[in-house]
């Protein structure tokens, strides 16, 4: 089986090195596609702006979204996407800082499938996503 | 002959006889009996008649009846045509024998030769003669008891209207009672007393806040409505009667007759003969007067006045009652305003709160992330050019890194103590103490720590926030015994005073009781970081929680002798049987 893309939607540059460093201690070698702000991920997604042209029939095995994004933010970002007939069934994991319940409880109700929050200790970081990684990537039958 | 003669001197005899006896009887009769020969002229007048008319019999003898009887009638009646309407109908009576007049009884005025007035009741009857008709009439003074009838129905009459003062006097006082509503009240009980004594007009003036003028508040009628509308008032002190009243806090009456006689001037009351105002006093404090005005001369009796005063009273009271009332209503409705306008405040500083919560939980956990990720990533890439110092001073740097973000989500959850919504329900001290310890022993599995806890202690409270605390307390008692051989913890109520509190005891290091006042700030901490790890946020968010369930939290210990913590929740702490608190309090000793 190909691999299929990942789609990583994270501001912050650090985050996003730090994420493929975990990554590739877990053996991930999916190609990672990151968008910096909710719009890009958006384009990316239904193949407009900056991504006008792109195949939209592939979709990403799974999005790993911040919530906290410039422009469309994260929640708004997983609103449209289900909204959407072609993405409503797209695997989303919600990344984020925060642990706010209000958060936890807008993310699932809008149709995420996993809430992570980064930890900040890089070995529990590498912890969580190897166990992502091992369920999205490997045990989970994508429906797209 | 000679008898003939003498029983004709013997009948003559027995006549003058008999005559002398009924000539007796006319004569001791009080009722007045007079008799006139066919012409009209008087032949007979009695005592009594001479009581009656207070005319000698002298006097009238041989004076026709009519010229008698024109000098009784009283002054204003007795006009020329009066004079000749007796004479053609007595002259007629003399002829006929028949008058409108006759076999009836007649009531009659009459003035008495000293002027005084009569009440006398008559029959006047013909007797018939060979040469026409004789009238005679029989008369009798009934002034007294006409008086006595008068008095009895002024009597009546007196009573009637006490019984209406007292009546309305009732009705003021059940409307006093009553109505809330002072404007309601005032105007009530004006419109009640003018209907029910049938004043011309009632008005009432409460004394503005300066004391300056006396403003009318209710008036009955057009009057009141007109004098109402144009804000009528009056000053303080000024001509009026009522500044008069209100300054002198005296009653003050004017009655348009006599020598006290004055004139009244209000163009929309011309009809006022009689005016009264009366003050409207609280203790010693005038707040207003009621004014009552008359159409008729010298309408108030000293009763009526006396009635109304009292009605003035218990009005002014009433008055006072109803704007206490409507102050207070006022002071609630503020007050209900005030909390309206904090609790939205409230909400928003709440919400600032949040918004800066939610950043500080994003954006100062991302940098830690990052020194926290490249450390380790300098440590695992860099590992063979880094000394054993270089080396430490990067495990350093990642704990640091830790110890951050653990206050960081301290921090939170100490915030949100604050913000969340209390959910209560039964919760189990008993069974959370029992859990958390169970965890504890989990953290730690090789220390040897004795658990005393009181079972069935059951509490109304926020599960969620009471685990935050106990885990806190119970996590201190854990950590300070650290160091015990054989450490004791221990849970459960006792009495402290007259008060059941809950404490959780532990034979650990303790603490300098000179500092127990600082162990519930937050980022105070009485051991050092070498000793026992810890930010001082523990306690303070332990204290947040019971506060929130309006309960207290204190500490008592001493260096090296352990600590004991005391809580209360609310009321409702203490509902548990105090058996249990005994075999718990001896399982302690």
């Amino acid at each position: 089986m190909r691999n299929k893309v990942i789609l990583l939607v994270e501001d912050n540059p650090d985050d996003e090195l730090l994420t493929l460093r975990a990554f590739k201690k877990n053996n991930i070698v999916n190609e990672v596609v990151v968008a910096r702000d909710g719009s890009e991920a958006l384009d990316y997604l239904f193949g407009t702006g900056t991504y006008a042209g792109r195949d939209v029939s592939v979709m990403p095995q799974v999005v790993l979204l911040d919530l906290r994004l410039p422009k469309v933010n994260g929640l708004e970002v997983l609103r449209r996407l289900r909204a959407n007939e072609r993405t409503k069934l797209l695997p989303v994991v919600v990344l984020t800082s925060s642990d706010e319940e209000r958060d936890v409880v807008d993310s699932y109700s809008l149709g995420a499938n996993s809430y992570i929050r980064k930890p900040v200790d890089f070995d529990q970081f590498v912890e969580a996503v190897r166990h992502l990684g091992l369920y999205w990537l490997v045990l989970n039958k994508s429906p797209m | 002959m000679g008898d003939a003669i003498e029983e004709c001197e013997q009948e003559k005899g027995v006549l003058r006889e008999r005559e002398d006896w009924f000539r007796r009887l006319v004569e001791q009769s009080t009722d007045g009996i007079l008799l006139t020969d066919e012409r009209g002229a008087i032949i007979e007048w009695n005592r009594g008649q001479e009581e009656i008319t207070g005319l000698s019999r002298d006097e009238v003898l041989g004076h026709s009846l009519w010229d008698v009887q024109f000098r009784l009638i009283p002054e204003g009646r007795n006009t020329p045509e009066m004079c000749e309407k007796i004479k053609a109908g007595t002259l007629e009576f003399l002829k006929t024998g028949q008058s409108p007049w006759s076999n009836q009884m007649q009531e009659l005025v009459i003035v008495r030769s000293d002027g005084s007035h009569r009440i006398v009741q008559a029959t006047a009857f013909p007797i018939e003669t060979s040469e026409g008709f004789m009238v005679g009439t029989i008369s009798r003074d009934v002034t007294e008891h006409k008086q006595d009838e008068i008095e009895h129905r002024r009597l009546q009459a007196a009573l009637e209207h006490r019984s209406t003062l007292l009546q309305t006097a009732a009705e003021v006082s059940k409307s006093a009672g009553t109505i809330l509503d002072p404007n309601e009240l005032i105007e009530r009980t004006v419109n009640l007393i003018r209907e029910r004594f049938n004043f011309y007009y009632v008005g009432l003036f409460l004394v503005d806040e300066a004391g300056e003028y006396a403003v009318l508040r209710a008036g009955t009628g057009e009057a009141g409505r007109q004098m109402l509308a144009a804000g009528h008032r009056l000053e303080v002190g000024g001509d009026s009667m009522v500044g008069w009243c209100v300054a002198h806090r005296q009653a003050r009456i004017a009655l348009d007759v006599g020598q006290e006689a004055i004139r009244f001037d209000n163009p929309l009351l011309p009809l006022t003969r009689s005016e009264m105002a009366l003050p409207l006093m609280l203790h010693d404090r005038m707040i207003g007067a009621l004014t009552v005005q008359s159409a008729e001369e010298a309408a108030f009796s000293q009763e009526d006045i006396t009635v109304l005063q009292v009605m003035a009273d218990q009005l002014a009271i009433a008055i006072e009652n109803a704007r206490l009332y409507e102050r207070i209503r006022r002071y609630a409705s503020e007050l209900e305003q005030r909390v309206a306008e904090r609790t939205v405040e409230l909400a928003a500083v709440n919400k600032e709160l949040e918004a800066f919560a939610y950043s500080v939980s994003h954006d100062l956990r991302a940098p830690l992330r990052s020194i926290d990720g490249f450390s380790r990533a300098l440590l695992e890439d860099y590992e063979e050019r880094l000394d054993v110092e270089g080396q430490d001073y990067l495990h350093r740097i990642r704990a640091a890194c830790r110890r951050m973000g653990q206050l960081i989500d301290d921090l939170l959850r100490l915030s949100r103590v604050t913000r969340s919504e209390m959910r209560y329900e039964e919760v189990s001290l008993s069974a959370l103490i029992q859990e958390i310890a169970v965890e504890l022993q989990e953290t730690q599995p090789e220390r040897r720590v004795e658990f005393t806890i009181q079972p069935g202690l059951v509490v109304d409270g926020d599960r969620q926030l009471l685990r935050v605390a106990m885990e806190n307390l119970l996590g201190n008692a854990w950590k300070f015994t650290g160091k015990r051989e054989q450490a004791r913890i221990a849970f459960g109520l006792t009495e402290v005073g007259d008060k059941q509190v809950y404490f959780v005891r532990d034979n650990g290091v303790g603490f300098d009781t000179a500092y127990a006042h600082k162990l519930f700030v937050a980022f105070q901490r009485l051991h050092s970081l070498v000793e026992f790890e810890g930010n001082g946020i523990g306690l303070a968010t332990v204290q947040r929680i019971i506060r929130r369930h309006g309960g207290q939290v204190w500490a008592e210990g001493a260096v090296g002798q352990g600590a004991t913590f005391y809580f209360t929740l609310g009321t409702k702490t203490g509902g548990q049987g105090e058996e249990q608190s005994y075999l718990v309090g001896r399982g302690q000793s």
